[in-house]
């Protein structure tokens, strides 16, 4: 269920040596997402990236981090089309550095995918003319810096999130009223969210509006999950105290989804019994 | 400090509807239709809507506020256009895209109270079907009439809470100017008196006073309005695909 559960076996990452004599290839297609399952974010990117993907939070590895879900069963659409060609109207960071990303452990350490480089694209130097990183490749750690700058904000986001107790995990329906399997993946349930007193959810962005924007992006791109997976939301957690003011809720009569609130066919089907 | 209306949608109401009247009973006869059928429907630039639509409307334009005669009102921008074209692809024709006000129509929000509702007197100018009578011969409102009062209920329910919400981020300083003004293709678009949420003060004290008032759906709200501001590149596309060059290139 984990989205990235097969990344670390599929995709191999190595040092890039930097030396005059090592080359890489471009990345020839984006056809690789599905085997990355995630995308770590920057804070820069959440709220566009929630127009396009799945927003989350992976609680796995003893930290969490917010992503973005590429893996296939995340998705109502294809990422990719059959050329490989990213059929988004954003890619994130992480995506567009490919094949590269710094190294796992911290640092400034600059690793090279060695099995998501393309058969078909040119080859070319890792070092130029005066040996230093190529123009290309820096401009890749550049973003890559900003990237992991923006993962450690998102980070504590995260983490304020998870100490209010607003986040609940997906979970997929195997088969039809069968059981669920939770995932380690975590987003916001809507539930938890309006039981938190309006006290708490203000300390929550006293210092950094950047929770918020965690929550509306988790609970925005919600809508872009199909329908197996579903959020294993609380039931009754947000029942009113009676000391506290009316809350403005996430009513389930005024909520609005896609389904068609106006039907044609009943309408005029009324239309005609009625006269 | 800005002083709001005590009326909220006063500075948009009169540009929206054409004749608003209150509906008495010998309107129940009145046929009423698809949402598309109506003009205004299909071309409102502006359109007022409540904290409640914001995520649902966030995937399809930007929603920021329109100061306008005194009074600051929470809109969808549906184009840059003040004719109506422009607007991203699916709207107005995917009914999730029409904001609670235009599946309303021609029933007018925000003018009511309890009972009491107003109709806008238009014709639809490009009927989709017959239409259906607003009640049946046994007194009760029609299907098509019920979903419209649905919306209409939905929104006007809302609405308190939603302007409340709007006079306190115009009274505590905390939104904007958000100038819309576009070179497309050679020819100006502009848009007019349209604020956001103020960026350097999301971590201000005003800003913590007004969650803990208005609590944890209020701040998300405030999140669906920024993720909405996102989709004003798309409105600057739409609007190049019906720039007058591009027309006459077709």
């Amino acid at each position: 269920m984990h989205p990235e559960s097969t990344q670390t076996q599929a995709i191999r990452y190595v040092r890039l040596q930097l030396d005059a004599a090592t080359r890489w290839r471009r990345r020839e297609s984006f056809a690789c997402v599905s085997q990355l399952g995630q995308l770590a974010l920057s804070d820069s990117e959440l709220l566009v990236s929630s127009h396009h993907l799945p927003i989350a939070i992976d609680s796995g590895d003893d930290r969490l981090q917010v992503v973005a879900i590429t893996s296939p069963q995340f998705q109502r659409t294809p990422l990719v089309d059959a050329d490989g060609q990213w059929r988004r109207g954003y890619a994130p960071i992480a995506l567009r550095c490919l094949p590269f990303r710094l190294g796992v452990e911290g640092g400034d350490t600059l690793e090279i995918a060695t099995n998501l480089q393309g058969h078909a694209t040119a080859e070319a130097p890792v070092l130029d003319d005066k040996g230093e990183l190529a123009a290309e490749i820096k401009q890749a750690v550049a973003l890559l810096r900003r990237l992991e700058a923006g993962k450690r904000r998102l980070q504590m986001a995260a983490e304020k999130l998870l100490i209010a107790d607003v986040l609940a995990p997906f979970q997929v329906m195997r088969a039809p009223g069968g059981a669920s399997v939770r995932s380690r993946i975590l987003t916001v349930d809507r539930n938890k969210l309006a039981a938190l007193s309006p006290r708490r959810i203000s300390h929550i962005a006293r210092d950094d509006f950047l929770p918020i924007d965690l929550v509306a992006a988790c609970l925005f791109s919600q809508r872009l999950v199909p329908a197996p997976i579903s959020v294993a939301t609380e039931p009754g957690a947000a029942a009113s105290e009676p000391d506290q003011p009316p809350r403005i809720q996430f009513n389930a009569n005024t909520q609005l989804d896609d389904s068609e609130l106006f039907s044609f066919d009943a309408f005029v089907r009324a239309g005609h019994r009625d006269d | 400090m800005t002083h709001t209306s005590p009326e909220p949608l006063t500075g948009l109401r009169a540009s929206l509807y054409e004749a608003v009247r209150p509906f008495d009973p010998q309107d129940g006869s009145m046929r009423i239709f698809a949402p598309a059928s109506y003009s205004l429907v299909r071309h409102a630039q502006l359109v007022p809507v409540v904290h409640i639509e914001a995520f649902s409307l966030a995937h399809w334009f930007p929603l920021c506020w329109l100061k306008r005669d005194g009074c600051t009102t929470l809109v969808a921008l549906r184009t840059l256009r003040s004719d109506g074209s422009g607007q991203p692809a699916g709207s107005p024709d995917t009914a999730a895209s029409l904001p609670l006000a235009l599946r309303a129509y021609p029933f007018v929000v925000g003018a009511g109270g309890g009972d009491r509702h107003f109709l806008d007197a238009a014709i639809p100018d490009q009927p989709s079907d017959v239409g259906a009578p607003i009640m049946t011969q046994a007194g009760k409102a029609g299907p098509g009439a019920q979903l419209k009062m649905q919306a209409l209920a939905a929104f006007d329910h809302a609405l308190a809470v939603s302007q409340a919400m709007t006079d306190t981020l115009v009274e505590s300083d905390l939104l904007e100017a958000w100038p819309l003004d576009f070179d497309v293709d050679g020819e100006r678009v502009v848009v007019d008196d349209m604020f956001v949420l103020k960026a350097s003060e999301l971590t201000s004290v005003r800003m913590f006073q007004f969650i803990e008032k208005y609590g944890s759906a209020a701040a998300a709200f405030l999140g669906a309005h920024r993720i909405s501001l996102f989709r004003a590149g798309s409105l600057v596309q739409a609007a190049r695909r019906t720039a007058p060059a591009a027309i006459a290139a077709q």
